[in-house]
C-alpha cells in the first residue's frame, strides 16, 4: 500500500456472514496467503488490498471484512455502500449459518446496490467430519438466487483464490457490459480514509 | 384451564385458539403467524369470546401478544369482534387507543356483538363452530388465587429502576440466564461460546418466555448459544446502557492518559460514579466473564475475545462511522483494563463466593420469601439445591 499503484479497475467487496465462519480468515487467506488460528472477532470492519492480473487488466480488489456479530450491525451497515460484489459466507459445519443466509441477503437488499454481484461460499470444507450443510444443499440455494456457489477453506487454502476471482471476474463482465459500476483507472495513492470516499463517489446510483 | 379463546375466521377454514395462563403464550403467536402461511390469505378476522373470569386482564394480555406481531397483521385484519364485552372492557379499550397507533388501528377495527345471532351473520363463520367453545367458558369455576401484580414493564427492554431484583439488586432474569450455567459447568466449555448466534426465532421464543416470567423453560433449552444471545440482548435492550453515557464520556476523556500505575484508580473512580444498580451488575457480569474466560482452552473465548463481544453490550457508541471504530478501541481498552485489575479492587467477590452467597440467602429467605418475586426465589432454590453438591466441588476445582 505505501507504493503507488497504477491499475484498470478496483473493485469494492465485501465479506458478510454470521459471526465465526470465518470471513476474516478467507480475507487473511487472500490477502496474504496465510492462517491464523488464533480466534480473534473482527471489530467493525477491517479492509485488506490485493492486486492481481485478470485476463490483463490490473484489478484492484479492496475488500471489507464485517463483523458478523449482531452489535456491530449499526457500524456495518453504512458499509453496504458502494459495494461492487459481495461474497455471502456461511460455515459448511454450522447448520445455522447457512440458515443465516436468508437474513444476510435481505439486508444485502436492503442496503446494498441493486446490481450489486453475490457470489455465496460455504467455508470450513477441511472439517470434512463435522460437516452440516452439504454441497448439494448450498448449490441449491445459490442456484435458487441465481448466484455464484463455491466451497473452501481457508485453512488449507482450497479454491480461496477461485471464490474472489470468480467474482472479480463477474463484475468485470458487468462493467464491460457497460452498466453503472465505473472503473476508477490510475487511481491516486490511497490510505484508509480517503479510500473510503474515493469509493463512495463512485459508487453506483 | 382456558383463560381466552378466539376464533381466527378466514375464507374457508376456522382456526381456534386457546390459551392457557400459565404457557402457550408463544404458540398462540406461533398460530396466529402460522395462519396466513397456511391458507395464503390476505385478510383475516378474529372473534375473541370473552372468558367470564378475568375477560379483562386476559384480553390485555391477548393484545400485547398481538404486538409480537409485524404490523402487516394489523393493516391485514379485516374486523376484531369481541363476543359479550364488558362495561369495564370497552372502557378499557378507549382508553387504550391513544397508547400507539396500533391500538388505534385495533380500536377502529374492534366491533362489539352480544348476540349468537350477530356472531352467525360474521361473514364466512358458520354455526357449527359455536360447538367448538370450551365449557370452561361457559361456566368458569376455577378462579385463580390472586395473582402476584405484575409489573407493566417487562424485563427486556426497560431501564435497571423498574426489573425485577433478586436480593443481590441484580434483575432476577440476569440472575436466571447466569445460573443457567450454573446448573451445568460444562456449558462454560462450548467453543465459541458467546459468539456463535443459535437459531433467531428459538432466541424471540424464549425471550418472550422469559418477559413472562416462565423461567421454567430454561430448563429445557440445550442450546447454550440462546442463553448467550439472550444474555447481550438484555444489555443491548436497556434504554440507557450498562455503563451510562456521562461515565463513559468521562472514561473516553481519562483513559488515554492511564498508565499502569493508575489504572486501578480509573477504575475506583468509575465504580465511584456508577448507579448502584449498574454498579452491581457490572460487578457480577464481570464475574461472570472472567469465569468464561478461565475456560479459554476449551471455548476459545479469551479475555480479549469476550471483551470485544460485551464492549458493545456494556457501552454505546454514538452512531458516527468515522470515529466509532476508535471508540471501540477505546472501550475495548477500558474493558480489558477493568478484567486484568477486577481482583485487586474486589479480591473477595468471584462468581464463585457469589453464587455460595447466594445459595445461603435463598436458605435462610425460604421462611420469608414473597418479597421480590417468591415464586421465583422458591423456584431457584429448588434448581440449585439439587445440583449444588455435585457442583460446587467441581467448581472449586476448575477454579484453580
Amino acid at each position: 500500500m505505501s507504493m503507488q499503484q497504477e491499475y484498470d479497475y478496483l473493485f469494492k467487496i465485501l465479506l458478510i456472514g454470521n459471526s465465526a465462519v470465518g470471513k476474516s480468515s478467507l480475507l487473511l487467506r487472500f490477502a496474504d496467503n496465510v492462517f491464523n488460528e488464533s480466534f480473534l472477532p473482527t471489530i467493525g470492519v477491517d479492509f485488506k488490498i490485493r492486486t492481481f492480473d485478470l485476463n490483463g487488466k490490473t484489478v484492484k480488489l479492496q475488500i471489507w471484512d464485517t463483523a458478523g456479530q449482531e452489535r456491530f450491525k449499526t457500524i456495518t451497515n453504512s458499509y453496504y455502500k458502494g459495494a461492487h460484489g459481495i461474497i455471502l459466507v456461511y460455515d459448511v459445519t454450522d447448520k445455522q449459518s447457512f440458515k443465516d443466509v436468508e437474513n444476510w441477503l435481505a439486508e444485502v437488499e436492503k442496503y446494498a446496490n441493486e446490481n450489486v454481484v453475490r457470489v455465496l461460499v460455504g467455508n470450513k470444507v477441511d472439517l470434512e467430519s463435522k460437516r452440516e450443510v452439504t454441497f448439494e444443499e448450498g448449490k441449491e440455494l445459490a442456484d435458487s438466487l441465481n448466484i455464484r456457489f463455491i466451497e473452501t477453506s481457508a485453512k488449507n487454502s482450497s479454491n480461496v483464490e477461485k471464490a474472489f476471482i470468480t467474482l472479480a471476474n463477474e463484475i468485470k463482465a458487468k462493467v464491460a457490459k457497460g452498466s453503472e459500476a465505473v472503473p476508477i483507472k490510475t487511481g491516486p495513492r490511497i490510505t484508509p480514509d480517503q479510500q473510503q470516499n474515493t469509493v463512495k463517489d463512485t459508487g453506483c446510483c | 384451564m382456558c383463560a381466552f379463546y378466539l376464533m381466527v375466521v378466514c375464507r374457508t377454514a376456522l382456526i381456534t385458539i386457546r390459551s392457557c395462563i400459565t404457557q402457550q403464550t408463544v404458540q398462540t403467536i406461533k398460530q396466529i403467524r402460522s395462519i396466513k402461511s397456511q391458507y395464503f390469505i390476505s385478510t383475516y378476522t378474529i372473534v375473541y369470546i370473552m372468558s367470564q373470569h378475568d375477560g379483562l386482564s386476559q384480553l390485555i394480555r391477548f393484545r400485547k401478544l398481538m404486538r409480537q406481531l409485524p404490523s402487516k397483521y394489523y393493516i391485514q385484519l379485516k374486523c376484531f369482534y369481541i363476543y359479550q364485552p364488558s362495561f369495564k372492557i370497552k372502557a378499557n379499550l378507549l382508553i387504550q387507543r391513544q397508547r400507539s397507533r396500533r391500538e388505534k388501528i385495533l380500536y377502529k377495527k374492534t366491533k362489539y356483538i352480544y348476540e349468537v345471532k350477530e356472531l352467525l351473520q360474521i361473514p364466512n363463520f358458520q354455526g357449527s363452530w359455536m360447538n367448538t367453545f370450551p365449557k370452561q367458558i361457559q361456566s368458569f369455576e376455577q378462579i385463580e388465587p390472586v395473582q402476584l401484580i405484575k409489573q407493566s414493564s417487562s424485563s427486556f427492554g426497560s431501564s435497571l429502576n423498574s426489573q425485577k431484583l433478586n436480593q443481590f439488586q441484580i434483575p432476577v432474569v440476569i440472575d436466571h440466564l447466569l445460573s443457567y450455567f450454573v446448573v451445568n459447568q460444562d456449558r462454560f466449555l462450548i467453543p465459541d461460546i458467546f459468539r456463535k448466534q443459535g437459531l433467531i426465532t428459538e432466541e424471540d421464543q424464549l425471550q418472550q418466555q422469559l418477559i413472562n416470567e416462565n423461567y421454567e423453560c430454561l430448563k429445557i433449552v440445550e442450546d447454550v448459544r440462546i442463553i448467550c444471545s439472550l444474555i447481550k440482548r438484555f444489555f443491548l435492550e436497556l434504554p440507557d446502557p450498562l455503563i451510562p453515557e456521562h461515565i463513559y464520556k468521562w472514561i473516553c476523556e481519562h483513559i488515554e492518559q492511564t498508565t499502569p500505575q493508575t489504572e486501578i484508580d480509573l477504575l475506583k473512580e468509575v465504580f465511584d460514579q456508577l448507579p448502584n444498580l449498574n454498579k452491581q451488575l457490572l460487578i457480577v457480569m464481570v464475574n461472570f466473564l472472567i469465569c468464561v474466560g478461565n475456560y479459554s482452552e476449551f471455548n476459545r473465548m479469551n479475555m480479549n475475545n469476550l471483551a470485544i463481544l460485551f464492549a458493545p453490550c456494556f457501552m454505546r457508541v454514538q452512531v458516527n462511522q468515522t470515529q466509532s471504530i476508535e471508540q471501540i478501541k477505546l472501550q475495548l481498552k477500558f474493558l480489558k483494563i477493568l478484567f486484568d485489575n477486577y481482583d485487586k479492587i474486589f479480591p473477595n467477590v468471584s462468581f464463585k463466593l457469589y453464587l455460595q452467597y447466594c445459595q445461603t440467602q435463598i436458605f435462610s429467605s425460604i421462611s420469608s420469601n414473597g418479597s421480590i418475586g417468591g415464586e421465583t426465589s422458591g423456584n431457584k432454590n429448588q434448581r440449585l439445591s439439587s445440583s449444588e453438591e455435585d457442583i460446587l466441588p467441581e467448581f472449586q476445582q476448575k477454579q484453580k
